[in-house]
């Protein structure tokens, strides 16, 4: 209960101070610290507690005002709709496979997080 | 604007694809999309991200429970501790985000990304 509650707390930080899902916390916490074994279930898992955590952090936004509500209504769609496409692909794919993608995934993230961090801040200098 | 409108639903299809195939995803792209391709304010972009994630994130967890992925004798109280820990996460960032130096944030946490992604598809 230690370890999960550190993790929600490490992936919702991120989540509010990045805007991000935290998935890349959750996922690799659940995997490697706490030792769930099905990849199906570690991903489900991390999409239902993204839920509510974007839910909150969206609040917790929206009342400073700082969501774009039309923009975001634009992206919506489209991005439901794939999600479900998504889903349903990896319900398809082999656990081990779909281990390799996700990891995959999140080295690519890691990578442009580093690199952004670097751009971000010359934008804030020029 | 409609080019805008187009870029936005390509957006959402990949940000959705992505979060639904892997779970994880969704805001580290849409971020630097909503602030480079949309003209959306920085720190607009974080919130407008979540709002975008909100509904993906909900679908997709709905989609893997339909394919049976959250079964019904599962470690609930993990999922209780993931919760609650994030829950008090994310409010605390939120209002942190101004304090904290997000570069350095990145720096730590995408080098932590590149070894635990590596490690995820040899181990």
């Amino acid at each position: 209960m230690g370890i999960a509650i550190g993790i929600g707390l490490a992936a919702g930080l991120l989540a509010g101070m990045l805007g991000i899902g935290g998935g890349v916390i959750l996922i690799p916490g659940m995997v490697l610290l706490m030792g769930v074994e099905q990849q199906h279930t570690v991903q489900a898992v991390s999409l239902a507690v993204i839920t509510l955590i974007a839910l909150v952090g969206m609040i917790a936004h929206y009342r400073q005002g700082n969501v774009r509500l039309r923009v975001a209504l634009w992206i919506i769609p489209a991005a439901v709709i794939f999600s479900f496409v998504g889903g349903t692909l990896a319900d398809m794919l082999d656990a081990s496979l779909l281990r390799q993608i996700v990891g995959g995934v999140i080295v690519i993230i890691g990578l442009l997080m580093v690199t952004r961090g670097w751009r971000g801040r010359q934008r804030l200098e020029s | 604007m409609r080019r805008q409108i187009i870029i936005a639903i390509l957006v959402g299809a990949a940000a959705g694809m992505l979060a639904g195939l892997t779970g994880v995803g969704g805001g580290v792209f849409l971020v630097p999309l909503l602030v480079g391709v949309l003209a959306v304010a920085q720190h607009q972009a974080h919130g407008t991200s979540l709002a975008v994630i909100f509904p993906i994130a909900l679908v997709g967890a709905i989609t893997y429970a339909i394919h049976g992925h959250i079964p019904g004798d599962m470690d609930w109280v993990l999922i209780l501790g993931l919760a609650l820990g994030g829950l008090v996460g994310v409010v605390l960032g939120a209002t942190l985000m101004r304090r904290v130096p997000a570069k350095q944030l990145r720096w730590i946490f995408g080098a932590f990304s590149v070894f635990v992604g590596i490690y995820m598809i040899i181990a």
